[in-house]
């Protein structure tokens, strides 16, 4: 068994691996960059060690760094988390060949994973629907054309070497077909320094819908409640459920056998996700597999009661899963709520600063993964992920209620968060109806906003200027230049005549 | 002492009485006593008839955002000097009054949308600003005039930076 693993990454995800392993009995070591050093993973790690300036080109993704630290503090094993060097197949090669264990899928299958062509190849041979399009990289207008001729418009330009939305580019017409495809290579190239994209057919607002597998050494596999994550922004998840209310038992079931035949296909082993396309028509295709734990992967474990990090350290270190196909089952409905350093309301534009109050919430059915703590700067230079709120529930609208409630009681301040937009998002009828796609958010933004400014409360209203006035006041009082200001501070305008009458 | 505010562009003109904690309001002829406390540099806490409301506040560069049980209220507030001075006509209004557009956070400026002199709307599109490896679109707040572009093409802002100044159309819409 594992005795002392590194976990290279920070913020939520490193606070929630930590925690399992701290429970399995083993040692961490947490790495940081020098904005992190009071950041929640090095307070909890059981070790911490600084490797570099903060920008994650010369911390987190420095591979030498992260090595060298492993092998000095003598961890036996190395879990990526997502993001940063989570699906970078050489990282995973190196860190084998520094003769420690990789929590995470052998570098091969990764590396056929990580090569979205490859992939859809792979996924083809297993006999899974995949989405009409090219079978090759795209190599100049004529080819696209003719693409274009076979499957016809709208079709999408989609990067071979990585996906969230990066280098992905919608094309209407021929007219437009050649400047598109020009942004999307140098889009691709500056995302994943690889400028080779394909072609795909534009499915019109379809639901994304995925499959959670886990698989062992020992061929044994498993695949999970599907989650459904169609509420995104910029092809960006924020809110996500489980399970979802668009598919039956039936289609999970098919979906589920292709999920596990195209693992087993690749010789893949741990955690991993298989996404979907589902269409209005319940048609579902192939999109992509994820080959790392998932952000939204605590949706799976609150209905299910595994702990896929647990799991995935076991495989690692290779042992049998600890559960077979028959032995889990779902029990109720859960819901993550992503709260981003982001104001939802303004193009999400991402916000900064120190978090100089924070109100966690809690209670039955509640559980919040995250990496905050007061005073610590929010900076710009990681993902603006904060945490992730979890509600689960016997049936959906109790869990959804209980979001609500949770949200409520959620007060992160100093910065702007999503929280007011989640709420706003859990109050729609359309989400409370389950009858939404990936559509949803660019159709109902501005029903979003007009929820979110609404006010039934005419008390609200003035108390929402009383502290206006006050802080302005204490702010006239106490000038940021530190010079005195002639201006008489309103409250004080107000004391003094009150000691008059 | 009576204020006047503006919520999400509506009028509201009230009266405030202090007395340590407690604030008496006047609104529309009745009186009401509130309990008020600062919790944090942002944040209140409010008894209304014993109604409790917590309050999270963030001062922007045309007033104050609030928000209380996740709603949001854009508050803009004026108080008596500021009242007697629009009276008399001391607010120079003949040439619309000038407005900032100020970085939200820091950033790379990748593309500029607008000119000197052009006519924008308020939610216009002004320009990109990169941050945290995304693309983030700045609009403006405010309809008028572009006034000046402060920043430049592929030039890094600090947070609170000025990107445009407007000078604001005299409708008062802010």
């Amino acid at each position: 068994m594992l005795k002392k693993i590194l976990i290279a990454n920070r913020g939520e995800i490193a606070v929630r691996i930590i925690r399992t392993c701290h429970e399995m009995g083993i040692e961490t070591v947490a790495i940081f960059s020098e904005v992190d050093r009071s950041s929640p993973h090095v307070l909890m790690a059981s070790e911490a060690y600084s490797i570099g300036p903060a920008p994650s080109t010369e911390s987190y993704l420095r591979m030498d760094k992260i090595v060298k630290v492993a092998k000095s503090s003598g961890a036996d094993a190395v879990h990526p988390g997502y993001g940063f060097l989570s699906e970078n197949s050489h990282f995973a090669y190196t860190i084998t060949e520094a003769g420690l264990t990789w929590i995470g899928p052998p570098p091969d299958a990764m590396a056929q994973m990580g090569d979205k062509i490859a992939a859809r190849n792979l996924a083809l041979k297993a006999g899974l629907p995949v989405i009409p399009g090219s079978e090759k990289t795209i190599s100049g207008n004529t080819e696209a054309i003719q693409i274009t001729k076979s499957i016809g418009f709208p079709i999408l330009f989609k990067a071979v070497g990585g996906g969230g939305g990066k280098g992905m580019r919608i094309v209407h017409s021929e007219k437009e077909l050649h400047g598109v495809m020009e942004i999307a290579m140098s889009e691709a190239e500056s995302a994943f320094s690889d400028d080779r994209i394909f072609i795909e057919k534009y499915l019109h607002h379809p639901r994304h819908i995925e499959i959670q597998v886990v698989a062992d050494s020992q061929g044994n596999c498993i695949a999970m409640t599907e989650r459904e994550c169609s509420i995104q922004r910029r092809y960006q998840k924020i809110i996500e459920e489980s399970p979802s209310t668009f598919i039956n038992r039936k289609i999970w079931r098919k979906m589920a056998d292709y999920a596990k035949e195209i693992a087993r296909r690749s010789g893949y082993i741990g955690v991993g996700t298989v996404e979907f396309l589902v269409d209005k028509n319940r048609s579902f295709y192939f999109l992509e597999m994820n080959t790392r734990l998932q952000v939204e992967h605590p949706v799976t474990e609150v209905i299910t009661g595994v702990d896929l990090v647990r799991e995935q350290i076991q495989v690692a270190a290779g042992e049998k899963l600890s559960v077979h196909d028959q032995q889990w089952e779902h029990r109720g409905h859960a819901i993550e709520c992503r709260v981003y350093a982001e104001d939802g309301f303004t193009n999400f534009i991402p916000s900064t600063g120190t978090i100089v109050e924070l109100d966690i919430p809690g209670g039955f059915g509640i559980r919040f993964d995250h990496g905050m703590r007061v005073s610590q700067e929010i900076t710009p230079y990681y993902d603006p992920l904060l945490g992730k709120l979890i509600a689960w529930g016997t049936n959906r609208n109790q869990a959804i209620k209980r979001m609500q409630r949770a949200l409520k009681e959620c007060h992160i301040v100093g910065i702007e968060t999503t929280i007011p937009f989640c709420y706003a998002v859990l109050s729609h009828p359309r989400f409370y109806s389950g009858d939404y796609n990936t559509g949803f958010l660019s159709q109902e933004l501005d029903n979003l906003r007009k929820d979110n400014s609404k006010h039934g409360d005419a008390h609200l209203d003035i108390a929402s200027v009383l502290s206006a006035i006050h802080d302005s006041d204490l702010k006239e009082r106490a000038p940021a230049n530190g010079k005195l200001t002639s201006r008489r501070s309103r409250w004080k305008t107000e004391g003094r005549r009150d000691s008059l009458l | 002492m009576k204020f006047q505010a503006t919520i999400d562009g509506k009028e509201l003109t009230f009266e405030i009485r202090k007395s340590g904690q407690q604030i008496t309001i006047q609104l529309d002829g009745s009186t009401e006593n509130w309990d008020f406390i600062r919790l944090s540099p942002h944040s209140y806490s409010i008894l209304t008839r014993g109604k409790s409301h917590y309050l999270s506040i963030t001062e922007q560069s045309d007033g104050y955002k609030v928000v209380i049980d996740q709603r949001t209220y854009q508050v803009q507030i004026k108080d008596e000097t500021d009242l007697l001075l629009e009276q008399f006509g001391m607010e120079d209004t003949s040439t619309g009054s000038h407005g900032q557009i100020r970085a939200p956070i820091p950033g790379l400026v990748s593309v500029i949308f607008v000119e000197p002199g052009q006519i924008i709307e308020k939610g216009d599109k002004l320009m990109i600003l990169e941050a945290m490896k995304m693309e983030n679109e700045i609009n403006s707040s405010m309809s008028g005039t572009i006034e000046k572009v402060a920043v430049s093409q592929g030039q890094s802002v600090e947070k609170n930076a000025l990107l445009i100044s407007i000078i604001m159309d005299n409708n008062g819409n802010r």
